[in-house]
């Protein structure tokens, strides 16, 4: 079973997307707000400045038509009219000695006091905080005329009033925009999640042992259906090999049970019946013999397994094909005369392979083995190894009992024998040796048969070419 | 000839030893690695036989350990381990030759015996006799009761491989892998069929035949029936 790690809440997919699309949403609001809040502080301010500029042109020309006086009136006039508490200004003579104000009682010294420049003829604009009322205000300050200079300054509680209202509406959007989207995250990312919990459920299901069962389509888009798909194959597969598995246990009980029981029968029988010195030596040669037969077996099943683990390694060298099999050929020739098996080795000129030596050898025995236990006295075997362009071919040819249709896609199967009756000794590996070995060197290997005319094996190696040397090294 | 032997299985650890005192061998014994250690850098042996797996100190190392220290005594290791790196493992270690779990007693005598003879320097004679048979290497003939016989090449190799080792029992394995450089024995009884050849050849018309089969063991060339 699978142990769940301990996962903090935010671990899970769906918390960390609605987490992560609230933070984004949350980010852009906030940036445009302030963007806009920053306009409209802008906008505000110089829409104040070109009327306080508006006003001071005003205040110059009534002084060039009126003079002091004049201008002394207006701004009587634009205190009385704009009040007290919103409006200040005061003028100063060339040297900075003030000629008149207005009522300055609402205002603190240090916002009514000229800022200390050099002297320029453009007006300069300032905003200020009233220390004492904790008012907002701007003020302009410039030559009026060549020894008159002005400054006043205006209340901007309007302006800021305007701001402070827009920050609380954004502050309100904002929060309502940030829970609307982090809940339409949330649903986006369960919905998105809930594919791949309708495929947890179900491999679930498949770990308490529904081994059968199998994902379908889940309907919830293409990435998720594509996964399930991916989950069955992969079910499948495993489910091959388990049965494959339990057959090859099957098989390998089956194939020990026999040889243990004659060697628990002979042994039995010797010590229970008595019997001459001569005896015992046979029967324990035949224990001896039976154990030699299980030990070639466990041998072979784990040249096999290792081959197909793909653990096994080739102890590659340039092997002339030719050689090795004419060789082999030598080696079974007496053998298959006793039998009455005519034995016929055509070879046309030599077939080096990058191969493991050992391992071919006992391919080609194995094929011989294989043939002249199927052919009968009177029959004949035919071997053959010929260079066919970048492949060499040896094909092992007999005129045995042949195999049929249904058999024939099996016999490199481990412990398969088209033979049931196990008439013949061997222990059905054989073939699965030869097949492993053929496949270790990427060579292949095709069988065809006619039931009761005979079998033609062909191997197909790769020839030795320079890319192989490579290869192997 | 003086053979230490070390292994942690008692079982086989008799086994070897009744087997080595029958063949002639005088043993000494040891179960771990640390008397193994001991013993081969105490005493005088003329070969040791030494598992790999085993408690205090694993074969290898022993190896390696007494190897540094100089001793020169011909080291057979045994192991199940079959795999080819755990022969050149166990060969670099410093150890002689390399027989695996489960073996042919015949195969380990004559192993122990040959690297005896390597170690001595005693090289291969040229001449072999078996009672009225003689096998001369350099000539490269055969000769029963003075008559010669013909023989093929395979059948010389053969037969001077049963008389190098005359009056011990070699195994089919042990033909396959000298005679034919085969590291297995084919399904086929391709050894038999040689050697009643060679039989036909050598024991045919004579009184007394010499090459006998053991069955389930393998086959032996003596005098003796």
């Amino acid at each position: 079973m699978l142990s769940a790690p301990r996962y903090r809440y935010f671990d899970s997919v769906k918390s960390r997307l609605t987490l992560l699309s609230g933070a984004i949403i949350a980010f852009t609001t906030l940036a445009a707000f302030l963007l806009l809040y920053g306009y409209l502080a802008h906008a505000l301010q110089s829409n104040l400045d070109q009327d306080l500029f508006a006003e001071f042109r005003e205040f110059q020309s009534i002084y060039q038509g009126g003079g002091l006086e004049a201008l002394r009136r207006e701004v009587a006039l634009e205190e009385s009219a704009k009040g007290k508490s919103q409006v200040f200004i005061r003028a100063f003579d060339g040297t900075g000695g003030e000629l008149f104000t207005s009522d300055l009682s609402y205002w603190s010294p240090t916002v009514t006091t000229p800022p200390d420049l050099a002297r320029k003829a453009l007006p300069v604009f300032a905003s200020f905080k009233d220390t004492g009322s904790g008012r907002y205000g701007r003020s302009i300050y410039g030559q009026l005329a060549p020894d008159l200079w002005v400054l006043m300054g205006v209340d901007t509680e309007h302006n800021e009033i305007v701001l402070a209202t827009y920050r609380q509406r954004c502050l309100e959007v904002f929060a309502v925009s940030l829970l609307a989207a982090s809940f339409a995250a949330w649903w986006i990312a369960r919905r998105a999640m809930q594919g791949v919990q309708a495929l947890t459920a179900v491999a679930e299901d498949i770990t308490r042992g529904e081994m059968t069962r199998r994902i379908t389509t889940t309907g919830h888009g293409r990435e998720i259906d594509r996964l399930g798909q991916v989950f069955s194959t992969m079910l499948a597969r495993i489910a091959t090999l388990i049965q494959e598995a339990k057959g090859l246990n099957d098989s390998i009980a089956h194939e020990l049970r026999s040889p243990l029981t004659r060697i628990r029968g002979v042994a039995e029988m010797a010590i229970t019946n008595g019997a001459t010195l001569e005896q015992h030596r046979e029967t324990m040669a035949e224990i001896v013999e039976a154990c030699d037969g299980l030990l070639a077996m466990i041998r072979s099943m784990l040249a096999i397994s290792e081959m197909e683990s793909g653990v096994a390694r080739l102890d590659a060298q340039p092997v002339d094909c030719a050689a090795l099999v004419a060789d082999s050929c030598e080696l079974f020739e007496p053998a298959a005369e006793d039998l009455g098996i005519k034995m016929n080795v055509e070879i046309a000129g030599p077939a080096e392979v990058f191969g493991d030596r050992g391992r071919l050898q006992q391919a080609v025995a194995n094929l011989l083995d294989n043939a002249i236990k199927y052919t009968g006295s009177g029959g004949g075997i035919n071997i053959r190894v010929t260079p066919q362009g970048d492949e060499v071919l040896i094909v092992v040819e007999d005129t045995g009992v042949g195999i049929s249709k249904q058999d024939l896609p099996h016999i490199f199967e481990r412990f398969y024998r088209a033979d049931r009756s196990r008439s013949k000794p061997g222990n059905g590996l054989g073939l699965g040796l030869v097949h492993g070995i053929v496949k270790l060197h990427d060579g292949r290997i095709e069988a065809r048969s006619v039931l009761g005319r005979g079998t033609v094996f062909n191997v197909y190696l790769p020839a030795m070419r320079s890319q192989n040397i490579a290869k192997g090294q | 000839m003086r053979v230490l032997v070390v292994d942690d299985d008692e079982k086989i650890l008799s086994f070897l030893v009744n087997g080595l005192k029958q063949e002639g061998f005088s043993v000494d014994v040891g179960s771990d690695g640390e008397e193994a250690w001991g013993l081969l850098v105490s005493r005088q042996y003329d070969v040791a036989v030494l598992d790999i797996m085993m408690p205090k100190i694993d074969g290898l190392a022993v190896i390696q350990k007494v190897r540094d220290e100089g001793v020169k005594t011909p080291i057979l290791i045994l192991s199940a381990k079959q795999k080819v790196d755990d022969r050149v493992a166990g060969l670099r270690a410093g150890g002689d030759d390399y027989l695996t779990k489960p073996f042919a007693f015949s195969e380990l005598i004559a192993r122990l015996q040959s690297l005896v003879r390597r170690a001595q320097g005693s090289s291969e004679p040229t001449l072999y006799t078996v009672g009225d048979l003689t096998l001369d290497v350099l000539k490269h003939e055969a000769r029963r009761e003075g008559r010669r016989i013909e023989l093929q090449p395979r059948e010389f190799a053969l037969l001077l491989y049963l008389m190098r080792n005359a009056n011990r029992v070699v195994s089919k394995t042990m033909i396959m892998e000298h005679v034919w450089g085969y590291d297995f024995d084919p399904q086929t009884n391709v050894v038999e069929s040689r050697l009643s050849r060679l039989r036909d050849k050598i024991d045919e018309g004579f009184s007394c035949p010499y090459i006998h089969t053991i069955r389930g063991v393998g086959y032996v060339i003596r005098t003796e029936v």
